[in-house]
């Protein structure tokens, strides 16, 4: 019995199953605890709002990630990115070209940094490291005598018509269909679990990792238009934890930082619920806004450990 | 076995009476959420406050945010409060730029919200009607008050070199500005530079470090920055280094972030420094107080001092809306709070107990029920607003505790 136990464990149908069935018991304890409030249309609805802009970035970023590489700019060029889209509302007044332009800013700015690491043949994981701290600059600079806005009596009408969740479901589809029908995804994980024996068999990495990182820049770019519709607007500190955000995410859905064939595109999604669906369970216990986040910060760690799979013996004894 | 019965019936009975005539009717509990930008020491005496001695007697239970960054945070946690049951918000963010997003999302929840916050704040929000009020600063209050302290403390003899931190006035901050703008008519005044109403707001709304002087015995340095930032420390800092400047006036409860600062400063360049801040009660301002430097003279010379009961009083006008009491708030303006100068430790050392104790509150919950109608049914708008400019003052509070 322990031994079947062990194997389930052990096997690939329980780590893609895990992310869904911690979600779902999340969902389960909250319901219990707070009487089913959890559980209303009301809150089931802003949770998943809440989700959208990491939900969306996160699912762009598995692209990336599972190739074993890391884009660590991703809160600020989002950051970047709002601030073009309400500049483009300033000069346009016209929400879907604020939106469209928004996706253009995020992969032209990507686009870029590729650019830059094929002239300079620069690793692409260090460019975003000083694309992060560019953006920032911008933001920090940009935005020191106050926030940019938009009138939020033109945002409510798109929160109503729940537009985010609609650019999530469509995102998640194309992403989903690139990722597990295409040789794109399999490609990524490919790198991801071992470069050398990828290159070894054709596989294009320079074409596939620039690849990962322009479809990051969609997820990106309407990431940004989500958070224009929820906030319409953008100050010097927006944005601050967004990275971390994301990556906790993924992490929390099971999806290993180092790449590989254990990525899965649904853990953007799935991780950002988790997260979401935590924060919104624990306030409504009554538990404080500080233990929420030691809270997610515990539960981290746990699923960093239990998904980081050990050597079941030395180094040493396994060479005899 | 029947009389046994009929006696524990009239026990019951009687006992029910009690339970039914004791004690003043208590409101149905509501639940309110208190959503805060910075986590100083003033909100973590009003949590306990709160939640350990006004909450239990008034029913009220509440849910308080951490440390607020950005808008989406705030945005998040206004509606994690609503699905945790909260009906109505303390807001303690304050920024004038996303005024109509937190007016929007309470109208999109119903919720009733007081703030803590600047007029210019309040003129912005509104749009739904659920705004009760703010407490704040009074810009001719405040720049009153700066005007007479100011007075006292640059007494327009010999020289006067001052760097004067305006924080978030090129901001239109709504403290900053009338703080900044008394203290240089204060100078302007006894040292009779001549500066015009137009020379002086200019001056008071720099967004870059601006000098000016009379040529003569006065030189003046604004400096802008947000506390906290390493700009703000270095810009500061290089005012100070350069030696020339002895006097340091801080336009808000900043002093805290520059105690070192100076500390160190007044060492390398041998150069005594005064330094006058606007404050709060807090164990930054009473180090300034108590601690001589060098020279043998307090690190801190005087404030103008703001007891930090502003959370309480905010309370008063949302409780006031939440209980449909609306005539009380008088169009949704601004309860201002009182300042008061003090100029040494001993002073300090005084109002330093305020709110430390039970038997030292600002404001007991009797006071505090003279406050909301629905206990005070004589309670009318006028009323309200002295209420609010009396007991908040920090000379009312140690009257009235009998503070030694």
């Amino acid at each position: 019995m322990k031994e079947k136990i062990q194997r389930f464990i052990n096997s690939e149908l329980f780590e893609n199953l895990l992310p869904v069935l911690i979600l779902i018991m999340m969902t389960l304890l909250f319901a219990i605890l707070t009487g089913g409030r959890f559980m209303s249309a009301t809150n089931i609805k802003l949770i998943i709002n809440q989700a959208t802009v990491i939900a969306l970035i996160a699912t762009g970023a598995v692209f990336v990630y599972s190739s074993g590489k890391m884009n660590i700019a991703m809160g600020s060029t989002t950051c970047v990115t709002v601030m073009i889209g309400i500049l483009i509302y300033a000069r346009t007044e016209s929400l879907p070209m604020t939106f469209v332009g928004s996706i253009i800013a995020s992969i032209g700015i990507m686009a870029c940094v590729v650019f830059l690491s094929n002239l300079l043949h620069l690793d692409m994981q260090a460019l975003t490291t000083m694309l992060m701290v560019f953006m920032q600059s911008i933001q920090s600079i940009v935005l020191v005598k106050g926030s940019w806005a938009i009138p939020y009596s033109t945002v409510i009408p798109l929160q109503k018509a729940n537009i985010p969740m609609i650019m999530l479901f469509a995102y998640f589809i194309i992403a989903m269909f690139l990722y597990d029908f295409t040789p794109i995804g399999r490609n990524l994980e490919y790198i991801g679990e071992n470069r050398t024996c990828a290159q070894l068999t054709g596989i294009k990495l320079n074409k596939y990792v620039a690849l990962s990182y322009l479809f990051c820049s969609v997820g990106i770019g309407l990431g940004a238009g989500a958070f224009i519709i929820r906030n319409a607007s953008i100050g010097p500190s927006s944005g601050s934890s967004l990275n971390m955000d994301v990556i906790l995410a993924m992490v929390l859905a099971g999806s290993p930082l180092k790449g590989g064939s254990k990525s899965k595109i649904y853990s953007g999604i799935i991780g950002a619920l988790i997260s979401v669906g935590l924060g919104n369970g624990l306030t409504m216990l009554g538990i404080g806004s500080y233990y929420i986040q030691i809270i997610k910060g515990i539960l981290f760690l746990v699923i960093l450990i239990s998904t980081s799979k050990r050597p079941d013996s030395l180094p040493v004894k396994q060479m005899l | 076995m029947k009389k046994l019965l009929t006696l524990l019936l009239c026990i019951l009975m009687t006992l029910s009476m009690f339970g039914c005539s004791n004690g003043e009717k208590k409101p149905e509990k509501v639940k309110i959420a208190v959503g805060m930008m910075n986590l100083t020491e003033e909100y973590v005496r009003m949590q306990d406050y709160f939640d350990n001695y006004l909450g239990p007697e008034l029913n009220v239970e509440f849910i308080y945010s951490s440390a607020l960054a950005n808008i989406e945070e705030y945005l998040t946690f206004i509606e994690n409060a609503y699905t945790a049951g909260a009906t109505g918000l303390l807001d303690f963010f304050g920024n004038d730029d996303f005024a109509e997003a937190i007016d929007a999302k309470c109208a999109e929840y119903n919720m009733r919200y007081a703030t803590w916050s600047a007029p210019s704040y309040l003129a912005l929000q509104n749009a739904s009607g659920l705004l009760a009020g703010g407490i704040g600063s009074d810009a001719t209050q405040l720049r009153e008050a700066t005007y007479n302290w100011g007075k006292k403390i640059y007494d327009g003899k010999g020289e006067l070199h001052l760097v004067l931190f305006t924080i978030g006035a090129f901001m239109n901050s709504a403290q900053q500005v009338p703080s900044t703008t008394g203290a240089v008519q204060a100078v302007n005044e006894n040292y009779n530079l001549g500066l015009s109403d137009d020379q002086i707001k200019a001056l008071v709304f720099s967004a870059a470090p601006t000098e000016w002087t009379n040529g003569s015995n006065v030189t003046m340095m604004f400096v802008p920055g947000i506390p906290g930032m390493l700009g703000d420390f270095d810009a500061v800092g290089n005012m100070i280094a350069e030696g020339k400047y002895d006097h340091l006036f801080i336009a808000g409860d900043a002093y805290p972030y520059f105690y070192e600062l100076i500390n160190r400063y007044e060492k390398e360049i041998g150069r005594n420094f005064s330094v006058d801040s606007l404050a709060a009660i807090n164990a930054g301002v009473k180090v300034g107080f108590t601690e001589l430097d060098e020279y043998g003279t307090p690190r801190l010379n005087s404030v103008l001092l703001k007891t930090g009961s502003s959370g309480v009083f905010a309370l008063a006008l949302l409780l006031n809306a939440m209980y449909g009491n609306e005539e009380v708030l008088g169009g949704h303006g601004v309860f201002p709070l009182s300042y008061d100068p003090l100029y040494s430790a001993a002073e300090y050392d005084k109002a330093s107990k305020i709110d430390s104790t039970p038997d030292y509150y600002t404001i007991t919950v009797e006071e505090f029920k003279q406050m909301v109608k629905f206990y005070n049914k004589d309670l009318t708008y006028e009323k309200l607003y002295e209420y609010v400019k009396g007991y908040s003052a920090a000379s009312s509070v140690i009257e009235r505790r009998n503070i030694q």
